[in-house]
């Protein structure tokens, strides 16, 4: 007796402890308080006299590594707990014994059904397994192709474990020792007590975490040539797109996996194709699967129409197909023609014209002669600067709350999402970003388009024409000299003129820069907030439109980022002479050279006042 | 000293911008291939990822499955082993020390149907020497020690009790030297040949790896330790006591419950290859699992 509780404490300290959030030794300590109380160790027989050693074990004919080892704490910490050896092995009569047969799990064992005092046995289980879809023979009796495919009990189960909680106050992981204190009133056998604990809290949430239950469906529903015997999708991947599965990656138990959708209420074994009308997803009875107390209560049955399995495939999903195709064609579209630009403008930095040099020495020299009188030349007011600041620091943020999210399998993202509070936390700092990045663009556009309007006011020139005019006159606006500086470069990088342009105050790749962020801001804005709220969204669009709206927010997340990190970046601080980081996002000012190679037509725009104040 | 602080500002320039050009390059073919690849057949592509496993690899991939458990307040990886129902927990320690198990692995045996299970399991804690080798000169066969599975040292009795059943990080092995400085027995120059010989196999013809393989078992035993020479009342092969198991332990491994069980598993062992296959199958029951 005592071999055994200290052999619980070297198992326990001997496990691969995954766990970040507690210390190996925390729940070493946890194992052998929550696990040892919770022994229940029926072993009559002593079969564990031989079988509690690891190395009880042969390979069989066909090259099968046999195991016969029983791990006693891990047997104990389940239901199974209170069911002798030879409840299940229950051709085994003596020891020695001869090899046994395998166990049939619908065999009654010796384990009384508490509440009618009846035999227990897992029979039910069986009848409605052969009414569902995973039953070797179909609704009307003919046998299913490739029987071999359909899961027997071990395909899907080993021995279960308990995973209490505790309900005392607030709900946690665990055995509640106030709630056991309580027990022992009445029932004075700790260890009944924290059996029968563990074995209803268990049961008050899923009994098995969510990536087990995905693992376990995985098994045979991720192998591409399983799916493609029986003719179905690869559901894995399409669940794993959708925030189900995400959150099911980082861990959340909430998430909803497989069962929580397909099986139906009665029983977790009740599984049926979605063209049965009894199933949980058939159309029919999609919207109220959906629309559970647990889950989207308030959705209307439009919602219903939404495809947790979409996928890209053009022949089965022309839609999604259609929609992912213009986001790749529009991001490849943008950032291929500019990146080749960039490359090209950086080769001809290493070889530049005579004609560009002598003017950029020129415009150079202007340039610090301003500087010189003026202590240097600003570029960006103050008010423009806290706009960036606010700007990168939000953005960064919804980064890193959303790159996680997209490839939650990568080794990175459960490491990135954790500073933000994991799947509990992140996806609120995502929300709560890009709310204030949507305050602070509208604020942004209010004080521009505030500022125009003043402007005509002291002017006397308020009206709804000049309104337009002066605002499509403002420097961020496109116009036609972008055109003609975007041929001038083009001709400039391929060595086809000597003349580089000259941008005015803002250069082509900044206005469009600038104008990406109308279409970004507002794209990502309004499929975000439809996303974030999808039930409410169910009131006023279909399900199928948060399928695009997950598409588009996604697609255009990644054109953002890429745009910044391969553009922008390198673009503004990756210059030869600016980097590792440009000075005018610090103090607004922008260094002679850098006007005169960036912003040439400024110098040359100066009126003749300002070259003589200069 | 100006011209040299120009040349050195070009090459700086140069070099600056090659590793720009390599990194956009690399990122924009990065994110060409990974946007086409977000379209199309999700199944068409695992496939052409996933290489085609010859058998050897996917019989190799059998015995690699792992599953995370998810407990709530614990998690833990253990093996998945096919098939198999109770939780594994986590492998043991395996031998570093012992070069048999490189060619055996750590169930090496599998002739006596009724005892194969029994024997490897104990191989978790008694070195192969111990059965199978014998140096009649050297030897005394009653002087044993442990020597640490790991780094191939003796060393002291484990602490059983610390311990978890039979996994101790050493092995029992049997001693040669003086009293005071014992020694285990190895069986090195088999050992080198061994070496040697997996090395060379394959350029070996069948006559020559015969003799190797004769060479390297010359030492080993034709009739080993017999479960009933440990498992007996009168006089065990093992002295427990003294490998640090304690009195109960070592009555009880010796006690009426085990020899018995030791006597009635025991069968005569005949080679396989003097048995027709149903007498085989009859004793393996291979074909009732």
């Amino acid at each position: 007796m005592k071999k055994s509780t200290i052999m619980n404490g070297g198992v326990a300290r001997d496990w691969k402890i995954l766990s970040l959030r507690f210390s190996p030794s925390f729940l070493a300590l946890a194992l052998v308080i929550v696990l040892s109380q919770v022994l229940y160790a029926v072993d009559a027989e002593n079969c564990l006299m031989c079988h509690r050693f690891r190395g009880l074990a042969r390979v069989d004919k066909e090259g099968k590594y046999r195991l016969f080892y029983v791990d006693e704490t891990l047997f104990n910490s389940g239901p199974h707990a209170r069911v002798s050896c030879k409840g299940c092995h229950a051709d085994i009569e003596k020891i020695p014994h001869d090899n046994a047969e395998p166990v049939d799990c619908l065999r009654s064992c010796h384990i009384e059904e508490p509440t009618r005092e009846i035999i227990f046995t897992h029979a039910k289980v069986h009848e409605t397994l052969e009414d569902s879809v995973h039953a070797l023979t179909a609704e009307d009796g003919t046998p299913r192709s490739f029987p071999d495919d359909f899961p027997n009990c071990k395909d899907c189960h080993d021995i279960p474990l308990f995973r209490p909680v505790s309900l005392f106050k607030t709900v946690r992981a665990g055995v509640s020792d106030r709630a056991i204190s309580r027990c022992v009133v009445c029932h004075s056998d700790e260890h009944f007590a924290r059996y029968y604990y563990s074995h209803v809290t268990t049961r008050m949430h899923k009994a098995r975490d969510p990536r087990e239950v995905v693992a376990m469906c995985s098994t045979c529903h991720a192998d591409p040539a399983f799916a493609r015997r029986h003719n179905l999708p690869d559901v894995v991947s399409s669940y794993l797109e959708t925030y189900h599965g995400k959150a099911m990656l980082f861990g959340s138990s909430l998430a909803p996996d497989c069962l929580d959708c397909h099986a139906g209420k009665d029983s977790v074994h009740e599984m049926r194709a979605q063209t049965d009308p009894r199933s949980s997803v058939h159309p029919d009875n999609r919207a109220s699967t959906c629309s559970t107390q647990d889950c989207h209560s308030s959705a209307t049955p439009a919602f219903a129409s939404f495809d947790v399995h979409a996928t890209r495939n053009m022949s089965t999903h022309k839609l999604e197909f259609g929609v992912g195709l213009f986001f790749v064609i529009m991001t490849l579209g943008i950032l291929l023609p500019i990146l080749t630009l960039n490359m090209l403008g950086l080769l001809r930095e290493l070889l530049p014209s005579h004609e560009a040099e002598t003017e950029i020495e020129h415009l150079v020299e202007l340039a610090e002669k301003k500087a010189a009188l003026k202590g240097g030349i600003r570029r960006f007011t103050g008010s423009y600067r806290l706009q960036h600041a606010f700007l990168v620091t939000v953005f960064v943020v919804l980064c890193m709350t959303g790159l996680p999210m997209k490839f939650p399998e990568a080794s990175w993202a459960p490491t990135v999402y954790q500073l933000f509070g994991g799947i509990r936390g992140a996806p609120i700092v995502h929300r709560v970003a890009g709310v204030s990045l949507l305050v602070g663009f509208v604020l942004h556009v209010g004080m521009i388009l505030l500022n125009v309007t003043r402007a005509l006011a002291r002017e006397g020139k308020l009206g709804i024409r000049n309104w337009i005019r002066a605002v499509l006159a403002l420097p961020m606006i496109p116009g036609p000299q972008d055109l003609r500086d975007i041929i001038t470069l083009t001709k400039y990088v391929f060595f086809l003129s000597p003349r580089r342009p000259n941008y005015c105050r803002f250069s082509w790749k900044e206005k469009l820069e600038y104008l990406g962020l109308f279409w970004g801001i507002g794209l990502l804005g309004v499929t975000g907030a439809l996303l974030w709220a999808e039930s409410l969204s169910s009131h006023v669009v279909p399900g199928w439109v948060l399928n695009v709206c997950y598409l588009a927010h996604t697609y255009e997340s990644i054109l953002a980022a890429a745009h910044i990190t391969l553009v922008h970046i390198p673009g503004v601080i990756g210059r030869p002479g600016v980097s590792p980081l440009s000075s005018m996002i610090l103090n607004g000012k922008i260094s002679p050279r850098a006007l005169a190679e960036e912003h040439g037509g400024e110098i040359m725009n100066w009126t003749p006042a300002e070259e003589v104040k200069s | 000293m100006s011209n040299n602080a120009g040349q050195w500002n070009k090459y700086f320039l140069v070099l600056y911008v090659g590793m720009w050009i390599m990194i956009l390059t690399g990122a924009l073919i990065w994110l060409t291939a990974f946007l086409v690849g977000t379209l199309g057949d999700t199944f068409a592509k695992k496939e052409a990822q996933t290489p085609e496993m010859d058998v050897f690899d996917s019989v190799v991939a059998l015995t690699e499955e792992k599953v995370v458990r998810y407990l709530g307040e614990w998690e833990f990886l253990e093996p998945k082993l096919p098939g198999h129902f109770h939780q594994v927990g986590r492998w043991y320690q395996s031998d570093k020390w012992n070069f048999c198990v490189k060619c055996h692995g750590p169930t090496p045996h599998s002739k006596a149907p009724q005892q194969r299970a029994f024997l490897n399991m104990h191989n978790l804690f008694i070195s192969c020497q111990v059965c199978h080798v014998r140096e009649q000169e050297v030897i005394t066969p009653t002087r044993f020690g442990w020597i640490d599975i790991v780094n191939g040292q003796l060393r002291s009795n484990p602490d059983m009790a610390e311990g978890v059943w039979g996994e101790y990080g050493a092995k029992i092995v049997p001693l040669k030297g003086t009293q005071e400085n014992p020694q285990p027995v190895t069986l090195d120059d088999e050992e080198a040949f061994a070496a040697t010989f997996r090395k060379r196999v394959d350029n070996l013809d069948d006559r020559q790896k015969v003799v190797g393989n004769k060479f390297i078992h010359r030492r080993c035993v034709e009739t080993p330790i017999r479960c009933s020479d440990c498992h007996n009342s009168e006089e065990a092969f093992l002295p427990y006591t003294a490998l640090g198991y304690s009195s109960e332990r070592a009555a009880f491994l010796v006690s009426v419950e085990v020899v018995d069980l030791v006597t009635r598993y025991e069968t005569f062992y005949m080679p396989n290859l003097l048995k027709a296959d149903e007498q085989m199958q009859k004793e393996t029951g291979e074909e009732t699992q």
